[in-house]
């Protein structure tokens, strides 16, 4: 199964220098998700807690000093480690931080250990000894490499680039009512986190797409199959428009405003536009230099967009028009008609181009005038001539206009301008998109973006988008799992990709269902699991009826196994983890995210493989295979966080952050006597994320939600204050891939675990983090079940 | 002489009993910033000196920057640059207008730029900008490889990702026609390759790796520090480039990205491996006939284990 080393520190509390040292380098290097530290002298209850963290471990470090040999609980100590060797998977390792010829003990120095003599050359024995056989971020690569005959290696849209009869036969259509509003004649946005599908959706809706989803040879026919839109696909990569980087907002409003180069002042207004966001887009009309600055950036990003966009239809155009099996008629007099009006449009009357190559050509002219003007004006001797043809606003609309009006197998059908990857653009450059979606008369934008990646919802001028009126409310791609109806939907979804990409594949059996079945069984013995519940209760000084024994075990159960899993005897014969799999598990365990889903399935199908598994004639893979592939992807994902260029510098904080809250739910499992299973907190006030002095955890926040690592719960099931004044708590579950590494239950069952901003930003300060994590620790277990829930306090408040 | 790059063991005046019009180097916590100075001839001197230097505070890089001043006591005037390590175009810019005027009317001056231990998108930029002044021809680049690093087992060389952006300067004309190429030039910091991919998501990719490395014992160790990104990629699209020539470079580049089956792609290069590969990407961008976007990605931070000690050969390039 997996070899997750997982240690924990055995000190003298005389070297707790020595112990925070290396355990912070540890952590540096994602060795472990948390570290457990057992100081020998104080810890009263050493041998209990000792015994505790063993059986949660598989490598204990110990640092050996003088200090060490000499403290009190020593000897038994490593007796009592010793005596696990041969019972458990654990391993010892003595970090010598002392000569090895001066340990007076014969039993450490038979074991292979670490001189630390040199703490650098130490440390880097250890990382190395320390990391695990499998990486799982390499197995994750393994399973997405092209060369891998597994049909789930093709977890993003990207791998098929313009392959349109491999996406067409790869698209499965989400949910009607979601595709369907899709499709209506409005602007769309839609909102999903990594891997949910967005580009899979944009893409199906382009015309070489549609062709071979319906099976036919040109628009017209698809038009004759009640096809009423086109579309045309716009990624909004980084660097896809000219102006990503805000030095040449500085330099344009400093040209602009003819004031003096001043560094200072430079400086100060690239910081402050640095944190420009949707907040304070409207505060920067105090400032002249950034005022005049973004509205030169605007304009040209306006420029740019429309010159791109028309390439796009004309190159498009050109291509579906094509003489030899022609998607679209256009002949040569209809495309020097329009080449003409194109001209006119753009001003250009005196260079009448009559042909979409002239016209191409004239906008890669105007382009290379856009970037050689930019290139200028950050240039220390640069001369910035802004010579190109300008646009307006408008421009889009009536080149689409004329498009429509000249070509007939275009008419009747509404243009969709499909923006990938929204979150890319600047926010002044979101506000030109914005502008479209309230004022476009001839097209529909459909914008995909992140969570949280619109930063902006106003039109430069100020003007607000409003959902409902300009557009309808976003289309969200991520699945509520707590909702029965969209789990159903979004495990049917899965089922139908599989079977798309299992087909792709030339499989047998294509029923994913099939291929991952689920276990039944228990993977502990019921009797054990049964008196165990029996003892939680009476410890708890709770009634244990016979009667209501049912309702014990629906609520205990789980919690049940990770605790006997702790047990020294019920892992010699069972293991230490919990078994994941099926595919319902599985689906769950995405949390409504394809990717994740499709590298479970992926993983499985790569152990079975090694196993000898012929999966591709049918065989269901064995469910020990699940369930290590489970912990591999769920590993992989949790050690992406701190990679993810999106959270800026806040990746390893949001990484600690998980890993805090993923113990703190741990204890919870394992002590609660009534309701220990959860995968989520519940911020009790959140208003307090808007105070200044916690900007950089209400950021973190936001990020771990844009990025689906958190999922922000709609107000119907979060819990309340006392008082009806009081602003509402918020509650957050965690993505369920974490819970296999985190050895939490990935079902939410209780939400009643409390947390104030101020806790939560504790965590983030290494010097509390400790502390703070006790304290929070010590009262979730213990928490009162009598608290209200939001649920029932809007019953009894009667607010919807 | 244009288009060279040789090894010298000390550095000296270019042209024989006249000074270099103007010293630049950077100032950094590796001992490498050193390099150039380790090795200054006895009478080497210039008119100006340049110590660029960056506003993150770093004990190391104070106390090299000491040592700098010692070592170039007397040999010219010194002056500290202090650069901001995020926002360079402002204060690079006005440090080439300084030069340009410190040059002002002289025959055939020579600027002499230590690059060893320059932020690569930082030297991207400022090369152009000595390029746009027509002062390119009128330097001489001095590199120092390292002579290894602080750890002989594989471990990343940086961690995590703080951003992704295009360098400045260096933005290419993207067409959304086209689907994206990603050209990795990789080093040993496997991480931020893979991170990059994963965050670009391109439809092609292409991975550079050095061969044969700076050193004979580096064979296989990029391949094995960037294990993750060639899984993901597939070993069929990993292609060799040389790890010191820039010229070189400039033509490997040339010569993969003229295949007609990358031609239909915008092109996102990043350079991940070394200075002097860098140098052949600049060259190469020159005269590069579909334009290109450089992409950079800032580690959130470096692996304090992994930094090089020990000064290796040192090289003059003229480009």
């Amino acid at each position: 199964m997996m070899n997750q080393p997982y240690p924990f520190i055995s000190y003298s509390s005389a070297d707790s220098e020595i112990a925070d040292q290396l355990c912070e380098d540890l952590k540096k290097h994602q060795i472990t998700p948390w570290i457990y530290k057992i100081n020998l002298d104080e810890n009263k209850q050493w041998a209990k807690q000792i015994d505790e963290a063993l059986s949660d471990s598989s490598i204990v470090l110990g640092i050996i000093t003088k200090n060490y040999e000499n403290s009190a609980g020593m000897i038994e100590f490593y007796a009592q480690i010793s005596s696990n060797f041969n019972k458990a998977d654990l391993g010892y390792i003595p970090l010598f931080f002392t000569q090895i010829k001066n340990v007076k003990s014969k039993f450490l120095k038979s074991i292979e250990g670490i001189p630390f003599k040199n703490y650098s050359e130490g440390l880097a024995k250890l990382i190395e000894r320390l990391k695990p056989k499998e990486d799982s971020g390499i197995l994750l690569s393994k399973i997405e490499s092209p060369s891998t005959p597994n049909p789930f290696r093709r977890a993003r849209a990207e791998v098929f680039g313009n392959d349109y009869l491999l996406i067409a036969r790869a698209f499965a259509m989400p949910e009607k009512e979601k595709y369907d509003r899709l499709l209506e004649a409005t602007p769309t946005i839609i909102l999903g986190g990594r891997g949910s599908g967005k580009t899979m959706m944009l893409k199906s809706l382009t015309p070489e797409v549609q062709l071979y989803i319906k099976k036919v040879k040109t628009v017209r026919d698809l038009k004759k199959l009640g096809l009423n839109y086109i579309g045309f696909y716009f990624r909004l990569e980084i660097g896809s428009l000219l102006i990503y980087d805000n030095n040449i907002i500085l330099e344009a409003g400093f040209a602009q405003s003819r004031q003096e180069f001043d560094i200072n002042q430079y400086k100060t207004a690239l910081k402050k536009i640095n944190n420009l966001n949707y907040y304070n887009l409207k505060s920067i009309g105090e400032d002249p230099i950034l005022s005049m600055g973004i509205n030169a950036a605007w304009t040209i990003s306006l420029n740019e967009l429309n010159f791109k966009i028309l390439k796009k239809f004309l190159k498009k155009l050109k291509e579906l028009s094509q003489k030899t099996n022609p998607i679209i008629n256009i002949n040569e007099n209809i495309e020097k008609v329009i080449s003409e009006k194109v001209s006119q449009r753009l001003n250009i009357q005196n260079v009448t181009k009559s042909s979409f190559n002239e016209l191409i050509e004239f906008l890669d002219g105007e382009l290379s005038l856009i970037s050689s003007y930019l290139q200028e004006l950050v240039l220390p001797y640069g001369a910035p001539k802004p010579i190109w043809h300008k646009t307006d606003i408008k421009f889009i609309d009536d080149i689409i206009e004329i498009l429509k009006q000249n070509i007939d197998d275009l008419q009747n059908l509404n243009f969709f301008l499909l923006f990938d990857e929204f979150e890319n653009l600047r926010p002044y450059q979101q506000t030109i998109i914005i502008e479209w979606v309230k004022t476009a008369k001839n097209f529909f934008p459909k914008i995909s973006s992140k969570y949280e990646g619109i930063y902006t919802n106003l039109t430069l001028q100020g003007q607000p988008l409003q959902y409902g009126q300009d557009c309808p409310f976003p289309i969200e791609l991520d699945y509520d799992l707590l909702d029965k109806r969209k789990k159903r939907n979004y495990q049917n979804f899965l089922i139908q990709i599989c079977h798309n990409l299992m087909e792709i594949e030339g499989w047998n059996n294509t029923n994913i269902t099939e291929m991952l079945p689920n276990f039944n069984e228990v993977e502990v013995p019921q009797k054990s699991i049964d008196k165990l519940i029996k003892e939680i209760r009476e410890n708890a000084g709770l009634d244990y009826t016979a009667e209501k024994k049912v309702d014990y075990y629906k609520y205990l159960k789980n919690a049940a196994i990770f605790r006997l899993l702790k047990k020294r005897d019920i892992q010699k014969k069972f293991g230490k983890l919990k078994i994941y799999a099926g595919f319902k598990t599985f689906s769950l365990l995405s949390s409504g995210i394809i990717r994740i889903f499709m590298n479970l399935a992926a993983m499985s199908v790569y152990r079975a493989i090694d196993e000898g598994i012929n999966v591709k004639l049918g065989e269901p893979i064995p469910f020990k295979c699940q369930s290590s592939a489970a912990y591999t992807v769920s590993k992989g994902w949790l050690e992406k966080i701190p990679e993810n260029y999106d959270f800026q510098e806040y990746g390893l904080k949001i990484y600690q952050l998980i890993v805090d809250i993923g113990y703190i739910l741990r204890q919870k499992l394992l002590h609660h006597p009534t309701e220990p299973e959860s995968i989520c907190f519940t911020l009790i006030d959140p208003s307090n994320l808007n105070k200044h002095k916690n900007q950089k955890i209400n950021v973190i926040l936001r990020y771990a939600v844009r990025e689906s690592i958190l999922y922000c719960r709609r107000q119907s099931s979060a819990i309340v204050p006392k008082s009806k004044g009081e602003t509402k708590p918020k509650e957050y579950i965690l993505n369920r891939i974490y819970a296999p590494i985190l050895r939490i239950s990935h079902r939410t069952q209780w939400n009643r675990n409390h947390i104030s901003v101020d806790e939560l930003k504790n965590l983030l300060n290494e010097k509390i983090r400790q502390k703070n994590l006790n304290i929070i620790i010590a009262r979730i277990k213990r928490e009162d079940t009598n608290v209200i829930t939001l649920d029932e306090w809007v019953e009894k408040n009667n607010e919807e | 002489m244009k288009n060279s790059i040789i090894e010298i063991n000390h550095l000296k005046n270019y042209k024989l009993n006249e000074s270099d019009a103007i010293f630049i180097c950077w100032a950094s916590p590796e001992d490498r910033c050193l390099g150039s100075l380790l090795k200054l001839s006895s009478n080497y001197s210039a008119e100006k000196i340049f110590i660029i230097t960056y506003s993150h505070k770093s004990t190391k890089r104070e106390k090299n920057i000491s040592i700098m001043k010692k070592k170039l006591d007397g040999r010219g005037i010194i002056e500290k640059i202090l650069v901001d390590e995020d926002i360079p175009l402002p204060s690079f810019k006005l440090l080439c207008k300084r030069i340009m005027t410190l040059l002002y009317k002289k025959k055939e001056p020579i600027i002499t730029l230590d690059i060893t231990t320059a932020i690569k998108w930082h030297l991207l930029i400022f090369i152009k900008y000595l390029d746009s002044m027509d002062l390119l021809k009128s330097t001489r680049i001095i590199y120092t490889e390292p002579n290894d690093y602080s750890t002989n087992i594989f471990q990343p060389m940086s961690f995590g990702l703080k951003r992704i952006f295009p360098i400045p300067t260096f933005t290419g004309e993207y067409d959304f026609n086209k689907e994206n190429l990603l050209i990795l030039i990789l080093g040993f910091e496997g991480n931020r390759a893979y991170s990059l991919y994963e965050n670009i998501d391109p439809a092609k990719t292409i991975l550079l790796i050095a061969d044969p490395p700076y050193h004979k014992k580096w064979k296989g160790r990029a391949e094995f520090m960037n294990q993750k990104i060639i899984n993901l990629v597939g070993e069929e699209k990993v292609k060799k480039i040389d790890a010191r020539n820039p010229f070189k470079v400039a033509l490997q580049l040339e010569e993969i990205l003229k295949n007609k089956d990358y031609q239909n792609f915008n092109h996102f290069i990043s350079p991940l491996g070394t200075k002097l590969q860098l140098l052949g990407l600049y060259i190469y961008l020159k005269t590069a006939p579909i334009t290109t976007n450089l992409l950079y990605s800032v580690p959130m931070r470096h692996n304090e284990f992994f930094y090089s000690y020990g000064l290796g050969k040192t090289w003059e390039i003229k480009l």
